[in-house]
């Protein structure tokens, strides 16, 4: 075995321990997570519709299915109350300021070349 | 010539196929799943809502209880299952990244007395239906860890495993990558490296493809880092930071050592920041709610230093701005429209070997870019989406001598004065369109399909000469300075890039827990002369023209059936992009390279009145470019293993192997050499003083050097004044590695990545940048092609050991970071002789610099690098405003690593010091221990 041969699986051995480690200890620690349950290998065309859930969707109405999918995400803040609100007034100061100061800094520190 | 003849056949098979096709997620991801009762059973009819920041989106579980959501764009999610009769579900803090297609399936109880929606989880860590490895920066580790560059964020991905000093994978230094603005590869169509520069806190994601990469992604031999830039959304959004360096608040500290200074006196006078100031304003949010969102951003960064060395004046500004509009025309439409503009612009860039420069022997850099970019997203319903991106840019680079003044060379010194003496004048431009057809469909399994087009056109534009037209080649301890000899060489060259690619992918699950992930790509890529020189040495218009074939293979299988484990393995070959240095010699443009003796009576005279005569002139021919050459490719091989640990731990392991094959260069077919054998010069170090050496004359040059051939020189010959072979050049460049990474997403209050690779990178081709191309003249001479050129290569980091860490202090809600990383060694270097131009009879300076012994016997020492930061966080407004102030310290050990040394045997001239500095001493060391203090609001 040549010196660059030990030197690769010195610096292999350290990793590929850990690694066989960490892999057999991995179930107990995902042991305790709450996981969804896990669904059997297969396709989609092989698995049986719930007999009782179709039931229940031949019953639903248009208005049950449009309740259904009622927007779950936070309200926006409306641009009135956000300019109105100390923080939008500073933000909006702060973001006008930023901009001013680049399109200064591009006026005057640009180097400019002679041939241009 | 065998890809040509194949392309009719793939064009055919990717028309029969288009009409069929799929899905591009060059810029999205995507959401599927099942949906069950308790039982097992599938539920059709559950209504499915994805929230993110532009608003929400809704499926319908289908027959099969499938749903999908296509195209949906990098972001945080919640995922709601909800259906009459059953308790609803919820997946909250989904994190989707680019390309990713996450499966998250529900199990539905029948309802109880609660109507509370349960929340069941986050999204998994390992993706077991893609055979590519990613290791992406996320926004969490973008924002928290202390790993901001100094400039631009292209300079991101030497945070991610495998990649240092922008060698990705063992490939060409920073010329390598594919560096894709929002989907769309936005670089130099020069040679590959960094054009378009944005700022550090505009980056919402950056993912680094290249393992197992899809066909999507080409015109790279290194890594794609696909940048995805921020966005506005629902919610008004800012985020305004000040980061300051200033000697006044904490000076930088002296990491040159005693023994430093005493190995290289130009080393002493350490660099000094006097500040480097870097100021963000950001502001975004809607126009109108749910349709039209808008994104502005401003940058100024600032770097004042007197530099290591005699040069006391560096002074760089970048103002930056950058404006975006999103808007969803109709619920199936996304539109995006972006805009920068930026400059750079730099005094006191040095002209020549940077320890040489003194502030006269420095340039100004003025350098303005225009970006613009255009997006078009439009949904077919849930199975079909199209993309369509248009991004292009406008800049220029000129460099102008600070002093415009010819330029002095003294060869009994080595050192220059007065001036740098020349000009460089660099123009580009670039427009690429990207669009593609992803498609989702069953049959035999399930199958993510995407057909795709690029196209590029790109120009450039290189002006190069010396002020005066003269540039003094002095010998001051025999003649009177400007009265020995001055040349006199310039050129103005320019090229056009055509590129058009298509590729056809796809994921395509045959069982829930193997996916086969098929890929081809077809490259044409085009150059020609631009400008008023339109034609090429032959009268053609076009003097390049290669078809690149690169097939794609990889599998995922999913060993456990829990998503939690996963196998994957690929082959790919990636072929490089559309570069003007691959044939950039062949256009016409190039003056003569003429030589002048020193003569009162001479007819072309200097500004101080000094004349000269012409004594020589080395024509000035276009080469010519080699009908069979064949583009630079690399072909990857990989497996790797993937593990879910815990629900926020993933733990990867993947082995690589690269071999990069088609390296260009030029060669002279006609010239005949003289072997001849010599030793190395007598030096401090016994072990290099006097061992032998070969090397060897150019017996023809006036016959053959008109004569250039740009072409793969892999297995040219040498030949001798009789014909006779004396050797045959060998061009190669191989990579192999094993890469560990430990990644922790952020919960419990903290978040981390380990990463280790191990590799060896060995070649006759070095990875130091632009060396893969025609531009690259080391096969030009046997000296270099033949003599001590195979060993490790000069980017060869066999262990690196990178660690993130950041972590939430409770209670005083501290943020405590950490960036730590180890190379060893940190690379390879060769020593040089420089030989006389009459001992090989007339060669560029480079050709004569030749190797004494095989390349790679010398390592660089370790580097270790140790960044922290420290930040207070204040939480007001109940949590939706963080204010905080925060202090970066970098190379907290000060360490003095030594980056750079002197490679010239025996030694080399540095300018202000009065011995010359022999071979192995240090060129440079890393940056000392500096401070850096910000303050930042983001809401």
């Amino acid at each position: 075995m040549n010196r660059t041969m030990r030197n690769w699986v010195r610096g292999a051995a350290l990793p590929l321990a850990l690694l066989v480690g960490l892999t057999f200890a991995a179930p107990p620690a995902s042991a305790a997570e709450v996981a969804a349950p896990v669904p059997a290998p297969e396709t989609p065309s092989q698995t049986p519709v719930a007999t009782a859930a179709a039931a229940k969707v031949a019953a639903l109405d248009s208005a049950e299915l449009a309740a259904a999918t009622q927007d779950a995400a936070t309200e926006p803040e409306s641009g009135s109350s956000f300019f109105k609100s100390p923080r939008g007034v500073i933000a909006l100061v702060l973001a006008v300021a930023g901009v001013s100061y680049v399109i200064y800094s591009s006026q005057n520190d640009r180097i400019n070349s002679p041939i241009r | 010539m065998s890809c040509f003849k194949r392309f009719p056949a793939v064009l055919a098979l990717l028309l029969v196929l288009a009409p069929t096709l799929a899905i591009a997620q060059s810029l999205t991801g995507a959401i599927q799943g099942v949906v069950k009762d308790e039982q097992g059973g599938a539920l059709p009819g559950v209504n499915i809502t994805l929230s993110g920041t532009r608003g929400t989106r809704t499926a319908v579980s289908d027959s099969t209880g499938s749903y999908r959501f296509v195209a949906v764009e990098p972001g945080t999610y919640s995922v709601t299952a909800e259906l009459a009769g059953f308790a609803g579900r919820r997946s909250e803090n989904l994190e989707i990244n680019i390309g990713q297609n996450y499966t998250l399936d529900f199990s539905m109880k029948v309802a109880t007395q609660t109507e509370e929606i349960e929340v069941i989880g986050e999204a998994p860590v390992v993706d077991t239906t893609s055979s590519s490895t990613n290791n992406q920066l996320s926004q969490d580790l973008l924002f928290n860890i202390p790993i901001r560059p100094s400039n631009a964020a292209t300079q991101l991905l030497d945070f991610t495993p495998g990649v240092n000093w922008g060698t990705a994978f063992g490939g060409d230094n920073d010329t390598s990558n594919g560096l894709l603005l929002d989907g769309v590869d936005t670089r130099d169509p020069e040679g590959g490296s960094a054009w378009t520069f944005f700022a550090y806190n505009l980056v919402d994601e950056v993912q680094i493809q290249g393992l197992g990469a899809p066909a999507e992604y080409g015109a790279f031999t290194g890594v794609v880092v696909n940048t995805i830039t921020k966005s506005g959304g629902n919610n008004y959004s800012g985020l305004f930071d000040l980061y300051l360096r200033h000697e006044d608040l904490v000076e930088d500290s002296n990491n040159v050592t005693d023994e430093i200074a005493r190995a290289n006196p130009a080393l002493a006078d350490p660099a000094v920041t006097q500040e480097e100031m870097d100021l963000t304003a950001q502001f975004s949010g809607p126009f109108i709610k749910d349709k039209l969102f808008f994104f502005v951003s401003a940058q100024r960064y600032h770097l004042a230093q007197d530099p290591t060395g005699p040069r006391t004046i560096r002074d760089e500004v970048s103002p930056r701005l950058n404006a975006k509009i999103n808007w969803n025309p109709g619920p199936n439409d996304n539109l995006q429209f972006m805009f920068q503009k930026d400059e750079y612009n730099v005094i006191g860039r040095p002209g020549v070997t940077a320890l040489l420069a003194t502030d006269e022997l420095t340039n100004r850099e003025d350098a303005p870019e225009y970006v613009w970019g255009a997006q078009w997203r439009h949904l077919f319903g849930a199975n079909t989406f199209l993309e369509a991106k248009f991004t292009g840019w406008w800049g220029y680079f000129d460099l102008n001598p600070e002093v415009n003044a010819p330029g002095h060379f003294d060869a009994g010194t080595g050192l220059y004065s007065d001036s740098q003496g020349w000009f460089y004048y660099a123009d580009r431009e670039r427009n690429q369109l990207n669009a593609s057809v992803s498609h989702y469909a069953e049959g035999w399994g399930r199958h993510d399909l995407k057909f795709g087009i690029e196209i590029e056109r790109s120009k450039v534009r290189n002006r190069y000469g010396y002020v005066n037209d003269l540039f003094y080649y002095d010998y001051e301890y025999y003649y009177p300075k400007g009265q020995y000899t001055a040349y006199d060489y310039g050129y103005d060259r320019e090229g056009r890039n055509q590129r058009e690619s298509f590729y056809l992918q796809d994921s395509w699950k045959v069982t829930d827990r193997l996916t086969i992930n098929p890929g081809i790509r077809f490259d044409w890529v085009r150059g020609y002369p631009g400008g008023e020189s339109a034609t090429g040495p032959n009268g053609d218009a076009k003097v390049y023209d290669t078809k690149n074939l690169a097939p794609r293979i990889g599998f995922a299988y999913d060993i456990t059936g829990d998503r939690k484990t996963v196998v994957k393995g690929s082959y790919s070959q990636y072929y490089e992009g559309a570069f003007f240095l691959t044939y950039g010699a062949a256009v016409p443009g190039t003056e003569d390279f003429v030589l002048h003796f020193y003569d009162p009576a001479g007819e072309k005279c200097g500004p101080l009145g000094n004349c000269f005569t012409e004594y020589s002139r080395s024509e000035s021919e276009p080469y010519r470019v080699d009908p069979d050459i064949k583009h630079p490719r690399t072909d990857e091989f990989t497996l790797g293993f993937e593990r879910a640990l815990s629900k926020d731990v993933r733990l990867a392991v993947t082995g690589i192997y690269r071999k990069d094959k088609n390296l260009q260069g030029s060669v002279f077919p006609d010239a005949r050499w003289i072997q001849n054998s010599t030793t190395s010069a007598e030096g401090d170090d016994p072990s290099l003083s006097g061992i032998p050496v070969t090397y060897y004359t150019w017996a023809n040059p006036d016959e053959s050097e008109t004569n250039g051939l740009l072409t793969n020189p892999d297995g040219f010959q040498y030949l001798d004044v009789n014909g006779n072979v004396l050797g045959t050049a060998k061009a190669y460049r191989r990579y192999k590695g094993l890469m560990f990474v430990l990644d922790k997403r952020m919960s419990d209050r903290w978040m981390g990545r380990i990463s280790y690779v191990v590799s060896r990178t060995n070649g006759t081709v070095d990875n130091s940048g632009f060396q893969s191309y025609g531009a690259g003249t080391q096969f030009e001479s046997p000296s270099r092609a033949l003599v001590n050129q195979d060993g490790p290569l000069t980017y060869d980091i066999q262990n690196e050991l990178k660690i993130m860490a950041h972590y939430q202090v409770p209670v005083i809600e501290m943020g405590l970071s950490a960036y730590f990383r180890i190379l060893t060694p940190d690379g390879f270097y060769t020593p040089f002789q420089q030989f006389g131009s009459s001992v090989v009879n007339n060669f560029p300076s480079t050709g004569r610099r030749i190797f004494i012994e095989p390349r790679g016997q010398h390592e660089f020492e370790k580097l270790t690098e140790l960044n922290m930061r420290f930040e207070k966080i204040f939480k007001v407004n109940d949590g939706k405003d963080r204010i905080s102030l925060y202090a970066d310290v970098n190379n907290v050990t000060n360490a003095s690593t030594i980056i750079d040394v002197q490679d010239r045997w025996p030694s080399q001239a540095i300018g202000g010091v009065d011995e010359p500095v022999p071979f192995g001493a240090p060129g440079l060391l890393i940056q000392p221990r500096r401070w850096t203090f910000g303050a930042r609001w983001q809401f």
